[in-house]
């Protein structure tokens, strides 16, 4: 899948780049609810439906969510410690 | 687990099928009054969620359809639970009437009125708790004086909960006793052991000297200990202990009064571990809340003095984050207070080389 935006908005994201985002939460152990909060307070601005479909079926999210959603990932395994990050599509 | 009379003895055929109908009858009941409240205040707490969530914006149509849904689904285990509670009392008062029939006289300080009156007054307590939203160590501690009161025998009362999958000392009303709790959870026997195992009321006549566990304790282990489960929903359990005045027995209905206490804290201990992750969730809500204010404010700091629209202000912020190793909240925190992204920590160390 390459990167497009539809009529509304919705901005598609490569398939490994959502692919990657459940296990990455696993591994920062995060619940969906908490990814989802730590999203809101970043600014984000979506239901917890529609981030729970993105991480796991890859449905698409309007603007540039996504990166939103890696950049929570990204803080918490700096809060872990971890070196690991996630690359951002934008 | 087989029931024993006070002296830790099995208890005849009878007595015996007698004590376990009362006991699941009274166990079902709490659990059905422990449902009903349980559901009650969930469904008051999830209307405030939702509220919060819709004020917010990040709530839609398909959500509240599933609650709904699942608001339905309670309301039709209720109706059976009700159904099964109305067929449970009537083979309860059938019981009741053969048991009057056969019974003789009771003890004075063993009258089954004594205890429907104490265990009136002891679920009005715990309600009482339940209401005002007590803390769960104020919940604890009124558990241990009920208890107290509750049993004419107690010299002493324990509350043992599982936190992070071991059980836990968590509330006590003597040293001694809190002693004898912890050696039971260190050597992994004992009543409270037995009760948590069972999930039903287990009784010692001598704890010391009971060769069931072989525990080695001091003077203070030579007296009665009862102890029965505290189911708190499907978490993990706790147990209450109620240790009696040395030389001192449980009377014949301890069994029955410890297993309506039981079932009357177990809704208050809930209901207490329930408001305690609620109020987490709202104090989570309430600091990403802030954390979006403070984002929001430096983004339109830097979108002023940069002449940025919003997605490069913060894209801004997310690529200096990226490159000091920092929380976006924090370097937003720094941009309200200080109207500027903070130097990056190895130019600061550049500037602290060039002035020794």
């Amino acid at each position: 899948m390459t990167t497009s935006q539809d009529p509304a908005g919705r901005l598609d994201v490569p398939d490994a780049a959502w692919r990657a985002l459940t296990p990455a939460r696993l591994r920062a152990e995060l619940s969906v609810f908490e990814l989802h909060l730590r999203f809101i307070a970043l600014g984000g601005y979506t239901t917890l439906d529609a981030l729970s479909q993105h991480c796991s079926a890859g449905v698409a999210l309007a603007g540039r969510k996504h990166d939103l959603i890696v950049l929570a990932l990204n803080e918490r395994f700096l809060e872990l410690r971890s070196s690991e990050r996630l690359p951002y599509t934008g | 687990m087989q029931s024993r009379d006070p002296h830790g003895e099995p208890l005849a055929p009878l007595d015996q099928r007698e004590h376990s109908a009362d006991t699941r009858e009274a166990l079902a009941d709490q659990r059905e009054r422990t449902a009903d409240i349980r559901e009650a205040v969930l469904d008051r707490w999830e209307r405030a969620l939702t509220e919060r969530a819709l004020a917010l914006g990040v709530d839609d149509e398909q959500q509240e359809q599933a609650r709904l849904h699942t608001a339905q689904q309670r309301v039709v285990a209720r109706s059976e639970r009700r159904a099964a509670a109305d067929e449970r009392r009537t083979e309860a008062i059938e019981r009741a009437v053969n048991r009057i029939a056969a019974a003789p006289p009771p003890a004075e300080d063993d009258d089954p009125q004594l205890l429907e009156a104490a265990g009136a007054r002891t679920l009005e307590s715990l309600l009482a708790l339940v209401e005002t939203g007590a803390t769960l160590a104020d919940t604890l501690a009124t558990i241990v004086e009920i208890a107290g009161d509750a049993f004419v025998e107690a010299d002493a009362v324990t509350i043992s909960l599982t936190v992070d999958g071991t059980l836990t000392p968590a509330a006590s009303s003597a040293t001694w006793a809190s002693e004898l709790d912890a050696t039971q959870l260190r050597r992994r026997r004992g009543p409270i052991i037995d009760a948590v195992t069972a999930g039903s009321v287990v009784i010692s006549g001598a704890l010391a000297g009971d060769d069931r566990w072989d525990l080695a304790l001091g003077p203070d282990g030579d007296r009665a200990v009862l102890s029965t489960p505290l189911l708190v929903g499907d978490a993990a359990p706790g147990v209450l202990t109620v240790y009696a005045h040395p030389g001192r027995r449980f009377g014949r209905h301890s069994v029955l009064a410890a297993t309506l206490l039981s079932g009357q804290a177990s809704l208050a201990v809930g209901l207490a571990l329930e408001r305690l992750s609620h109020r987490a969730q709202l104090d989570a809500w309430q600091r990403a809340l802030a954390s979006r204010d403070l984002i929001g404010q430096a983004k339109g700091i830097l979108m002023q003095q940069r002449d940025l629209d919003v997605d490069a202000a913060y894209d801004l912020l997310r690529t200096t984050s990226q490159r000091q190793n920092t929380k976006v909240r924090d370097l937003a925190e720094h941009v309200v207070t200080h109207r500027r992204l903070p130097d990056h920590p190895s130019s600061a160390n550049a500037r602290d080389s060039d002035n020794p």
